[in-house]
């Protein structure tokens, strides 16, 4: 465990620099802001505790991306509230569309959740992980673990089978 | 989508990205139908990219990494917390242990009683009178009194 003093000060930048991607992480695996937040507080309060056997401070942001996709596929087997998923991220639709765009958009968004959820698990944890912002193929690869060909391959299969059902 | 079924996936390869075959380019210039389908095809992938990465993009709680801090320092607190309390159990161990064992090895009533009642006084033994074993013994018929043995 860090000292008080500067290996907290330490920790503490490098938690700031990681949280947005480990709650974007937590989220595409949880679809459920709450538990998100949760799951993302429990990643960098576990990291805390072990962040003496990281060596290289650079290896923490893979690290604990992760640990935060580790605990958020643990909490979407074991809790069944997690099933409750929230709509947050259709809210998040530009501002300027009018409001029969925004509700098409929203019910498209809807459909393409549910398609989302009915791929299977190693589909679905490469299409979700791909689309964020921070991720490339390579840190995906890090983080599932798999090689980089693989993660190509699978994103081409879910996107193909999205767009099959979608354009069905 | 009304493209040939025979091109289907090719066609949904091609709106995913991938350059388009020689024959499926060939098939393309001479099937409106299925050049149609790869127009679509592309629009539709382009939405759901578009709202993959807008659900990707949703934003942690502003106050989330000092929650993350606060909890670590309700955390350091705890575990000086728990420091304190072995470090006070362990100084109290050999005192509750010394007390345990006095008090197993305490001397009981009942051998008080004991020694007290098979207790003689050394001055005892003085004040006894010479003859005094006689005193306690019956003579028997026809037995000189002197000749007893006590």
């Amino acid at each position: 465990m860090p000292e008080p003093g500067s290996d907290r000060a330490d920790f503490e930048r490098l938690m700031r620099e990681s949280y947005r991607l480990v709650y974007q992480i937590a989220y595409s695996v949880l679809s459920n802001a709450a538990d998100a937040e949760e799951v993302t507080q429990d990643t960098f309060l576990t990291a805390y505790e072990k962040i003496g056997s990281l060596r290289d401070a650079k290896r923490f942001r893979p690290w604990v991306a992760r640990a935060g996709w580790r605990l958020a596929l643990n909490r979407r087997r074991g809790a069944t509230r997690a099933m409750g998923r929230d709509s947050a991220w259709m809210a998040c639709r530009p501002a300027s569309e009018d409001p029969e765009a925004q509700a098409s958009g929203r019910e498209f968004e809807a459909r393409l959740q549910a398609l989302v959820d009915l791929l299977p698990e190693k589909l679905r944890a490469v299409v979700l992980l791909i689309g964020i912002e921070e991720m490339d193929v390579r840190t995906v690869s890090q983080i599932l673990k798999i090689p980089e060909g693989t993660v190509r391959s699978r994103l081409h299969l879910a996107r193909r089978q999205l767009l099959r059902e979608v354009t069905r | 989508m009304t493209g040939c079924a025979k091109w289907t996936d090719a066609l949904a390869d091609c709106a995913l990205g991938h350059a388009a075959e020689p024959a499926l380019a060939a098939h393309l210039a001479v099937c409106p139908g299925c050049a149609n389908a790869l127009r679509e095809s592309r629009a539709t992938a382009a939405l759901i990219n578009e709202a993959l990465d807008r659900r990707a993009a949703v934003e942690p709680p502003f106050h989330g990494p000092e929650r993350v801090m606060a909890r670590v320092s309700g955390r350091n607190r705890a575990d000086t917390r728990a420091w304190w309390k072995w470090a006070a159990v362990g100084s109290l161990a050999p005192v509750v242990l010394i007390a345990i064992v006095l008090w197993t090895r305490r001397p009981t009533l009942e051998t008080d009683v004991t020694a007290l009642s098979t207790w003689h006084s050394p001055t005892q033994a003085l004040l006894r009178p010479p003859v005094g074993a006689a005193w306690n013994m019956t003579p028997r018929l026809g037995e000189g009194f002197f000749k007893m043995k006590p």
